[in-house]
């Protein structure tokens, strides 16, 4: 529990005596900056993390306050976690999972914003502040866009869920653990996420 | 590769198919599986196509998520503010850290002393060994302390506990007997009064009977007030139940963690610590005290303590130390009873199918008495949705829309109850008059009162005409952009020295409260949008409709031209250039338009947030930062932008 690594020690000291009692000092002190540590530590990933894991609540849940107290929860969780002794090889995924599993509690029946609930991509549009990226989008690509919008409309939650968790840049198999379910059953949401996506735009191209 | 995929590959005549196609592209096949598709990739033009389709079909996703969703995601309400003092609480584990902190730097500190004495090398090893057996025991304590348990989780619980007990009967009835002490002044007697309720949730009824106080009169305080005394039961029953209403407590549920937890949401700033504690039988209890930062008005909750038992984090008591005129007053609300009964094992009496106007008296804690109808000669009197409609525009014009002082409810009769509470008779006198058209109908009920009529009815002192009115102001000091305000002013030659900090509080105390009024219209827009559902819209009339969404084209154009004052008024003191806002496209129909109105709200709440980290001085997290990112910029532009679609749509609608 006490830090092994020791300070680089100046070359005045010599005699033994000296030196464990330099030993102890270093140590002693190693032993709260290992708390320390860890609180830098949750700080450090909550400023990393905070922003996709609450982007990732927001629209596949909605209700921005939920979302905000949800992520701030979850990493109150994880340093009681990583305080009572748990090793966390995967941090990220395991921050998804929990804010994934916290939201499914605390899930409002009424959902305060969910762009897909708009009625076309136009007024989806409307929503979208002026400034936000791409305002000047070619006629093409507004085009492009309303077709995923009404193929987005078509997915499941799961489906989207997936989609979104990937894009997070998670694996099949950490997808799975977020969600509770095996990696064949996300490969499965996948399949069917992109064909619908595929399908919708193919579609609308031809017609 | 698997056995199926194998047999598929045959099948396709040796093209890989586009699932493999896509589980390649993840790096989602096995060694074997990917070396195969690799080597018929470089092979076969027609999968190398179909691999780009796979890829562009990933584009599309990416590029859609990434300028379509991902912008329309508002940054949170609170802009993470509170986090650093959560986990500050959470990692101090009260104060033990700090006196080890303390205690470690003493220890270092001496054996600095001991070397400088080159002290024997036996007494160094005693004493190393001594403090390493220290150092392990309070490293084992504090590592084995249990987790501590944070206001979200135990608030989470607390419904979770409630939710359960309440989904484990059928037709639920809550029944509770609480009894409510308060303490006024430390030298005061407290007074103490039983309450029991019974909420059926199922059919929306409440009743209430209270020990000592006259149920025959069908209400407290509807009866002759005059005669009662500064002690009776009533009294206290009535300020606390205007005490709820303030706040955002629900009276219906005097004891609920839902209840505390709506009230907790609503401050703009609080603190909070959680206690652990040990009852006289031995189990133990969990309290959440939460205090509120805001600046205190008349009739406010400063600080409230939520206590549960933690074995079922089920609640038992509550206090509330609330802000009057006479000072602060201490409310205890003490859980003598609870449980959630079928109505259909409820005694018939305490429901009576009709409004009973003559329940026999009821002894201390005996048969309730109903609360909801005040006045049963008018309970069958039910008001249209038009007189409905045509009451909130009356309310409207006369600017009594803003803020939660009047408010328009209906009974389970239909009928129309406006109450509220305003500051002086001469307003009063003037809703009234303004109220005059509606009133002639019998389903209207005007029961707005002065400040003064209810502190006379609750038997409280009535001080000098108190403010009622939710305020805000600044806090002299430094504010978090005092540095750009004062850039800009000394820039304008608006003096110096004491003149300018005069004008810094003047453009603080203006934008803040422009601001705060900009948040009020959204509100009342919010309230307008949401008071009538999807098959009432469908259903009104032409008059009707016509009046309601004039109602919300008159909110909007009045958020829409402050939201743009507002927004060139600061963009010179930070620098902003002008964005172009555009006027978006149409808003097609009533739902689009509670869209719309939802969005708006969002879109208030957050810059007003920003706004008031930024002008006043907070006591919580590092303020001031958001109002400087472009998210600030776009949320005070999208208020613009939206506020203008929704006063066309509402405009075009109408016609």
């Amino acid at each position: 529990m006490l830090k092994e690594e020791l300070r680089p020690r100046s070359g005045l000291e010599t005699a033994n005596a000296s030196e464990a009692a330099l030993r102890l000092e270093t140590a002693l002190p190693g032993f709260v900056e290992e708390a320390m540590r860890l609180e830098q530590e949750i700080i450090r990933l909550f400023e990393q993390l905070r922003a996709p894991i609450y982007e990732y609540l927001v629209i596949v849940f909605g209700h921005p306050a939920e979302a905000e107290e949800i992520v701030q929860d979850t990493f109150l969780q994880f340093y009681n976690a990583r305080r009572a002794g748990q090793t966390i090889d995967n941090p990220k995924g395991w921050l998804f999972r929990v804010a994934h599993n916290l939201a499914i509690n605390h899930r409002k029946r009424d959902k305060f914003f969910d762009p897909l609930d708009a009625g076309d991509f136009d007024e989806l549009r409307r929503l979208l502040p002026d400034a936000a990226p791409g305002p000047e989008q070619s006629l093409l690509q507004r085009e492009k866009f309303a077709r995923l919008f009404a193929a987005m409309k078509r997915l499941s939650l799961q489906e989207k869920q997936c989609l979104h968790l990937r894009a997070e840049g998670f694996r099949y198999r950490e997808i799975g653990e977020i969600l509770g379910v095996s990696s064949g059953a996300v490969n499965e949401y996948l399949r069917r996420a992109m064909r619908k996506l595929k399908e919708q735009i193919k579609e609308q191209e031809n017609d | 590769m698997t056995e199926r995929h194998k047999t598929e590959w045959d099948e396709r005549g040796g093209h890989t198919s586009e699932e493999d196609l896509r589980l390649y592209a993840d790096g989602e096949l096995d060694a074997q599986g990917g070396a195969l598709v690799k080597a018929h990739l470089e092979a076969c033009w027609s999968c190398r196509v179909k691999l780009d389709e796979v890829q562009e079909t990933i584009a599309d996703f990416i590029n859609f998520r990434n300028q379509v969703l991902r912008p329309l995601v508002l940054p949170p309400p609170n802009n993470w503010r509170g986090f650093d003092s959560l986990l500050g609480r959470v990692t101090e584990a009260a104060e033990d850290r700090s006196l080890w902190a303390q205690f470690a730097s003493r220890i270092s500190r001496t054996f600095a002393n001991l070397r400088a004495l080159a002290a024997s090398p036996l007494a160094i090893r005693f004493a190393v060994g001594l403090t390493l057996t220290v150092a392990v025991v309070a490293a084992w304590i504090v590592f084995n302390r249990e987790p501590v348990v944070t206001a979200a989780e135990l608030l989470r619980r607390g419904v979770e506990s409630q939710t359960q007990k309440i989904l484990s009967v059928s037709q639920p009835v809550i029944h509770q007997q609480i009894q409510i002490s308060r303490k006024r002044g430390s030298l005061a007697q407290p007074e103490t009064v039983k309450l029991e309720t019974w909420n059926d949730l199922n059919h929306s009824r409440f009743r209430q009977s209270s020990g000592g106080y006259d149920a025959g009169s069908g209400r407290y305080g509807a009866g002759s007030g005059s005669d009662r005394t500064p002690t009776e039961p009533a009294d206290m029953l009535i300020m606390l139940e205007r005490i709820f209403r303030e706040n955002r407590l629900d009276w219906r549920r005097p004891l609920s963690v839902v209840s505390f937890a709506e009230w907790r949401k609503s401050l703009r700033g609080r603190n909070e610590e959680i206690q652990r504690s040990r009852l006289a039988d031995g189990t133990e209890a969990l309290s959440l005290r939460t205090i509120s930062t805001e600046p205190p008005r008349p009739g406010a909750i400063l600080e409230a303590t939520l206590t549960v038992r933690a074995r079922d984090w089920s609640p038992f008591k509550q206090t509330l130390r609330v802000n009057e005129e006479a000072g602060a007053a201490e409310y205890e609300l003490l859980e003598t009873a609870f449980e959630v009964v079928s109505l259909a094992g409820l005694d018939p009496a305490i429901f009576p199918e009709t409004q009973a106007a003559n329940l026999p008296a009821a002894t201390p804690m005996g048969a309730p008495s109903p609360i909801a109808s005040p006045a049963p000669s008018s309970a069958f009197a039910s008001a249209s949705v038009s007189l409905e409609i045509e009451t909130l525009a009356l309310l409207s014009q006369a600017r009594a829309d803003l803020g939660e002082q009047v408010s328009v409810e209906r009974t389970p009769e239909g009928a129309l109850r406006i109450v509220g509470v305003v500051e002086t008779e001469d307003r009063k006198q003037e809703l009234k008059r303004a109220l005059a058209p509606a009133l002639g109908s019998p389903a209207v009920r005007f029961e707005i009162e002065t400040v003064e009529e209810a502190m006379r009815r609750a038997s409280q002192p009535a001080a000098s005409s108190p403010v009622v009115i939710e305020q805000r102001s600044t806090s002299s000091g430094a504010l978090p952009v005092e540095e750009e305000l004062r850039r800009y002013l000394s820039g304008q030659g608006r003096g110096a020295g004491p003149q300018l900090d005069e004008e810094i509080n003047r453009l603080a105390h203006r934008t803040v409260n422009s601001s705060f009024n900009i948040r009020q219209h959204a509100q009342a827009l919010k309230r307008l949008g949401e008071r009538f559902t999807p098959e009432q819209w469908r259903s009104f009339d032409e008059a009707a409709r016509a009046r309601l969404l004039g109602l919300i084209e008159s909110q909007a154009t009045a958020i829409r031209a402050q939201s743009h004052e507002l927004r060139r008024s600061l963009q010179p003191i930070f620098k902003i250039d002008e964005p172009a806002i555009g006027a978006g496209a149409e808003i097609a129909g009533a739902p689009d338009l509670i869209r719309a109105i939802n969005r708006l709200v969002e879109l208030s709440a957050t810059s007003d947030r920003a706004i008031q980290s930024a002008f006043t001085l907070s006591t919580e997290g590092a303020p001031g930062q958001f109002i400087q990112t472009p998210a600030f910029w776009n949320a005070i532009a999208g208020l613009e932008q939206i506020a203008g679609q929704i006063q066309t749509a509402a405009a075009r609608l109408r016609k």
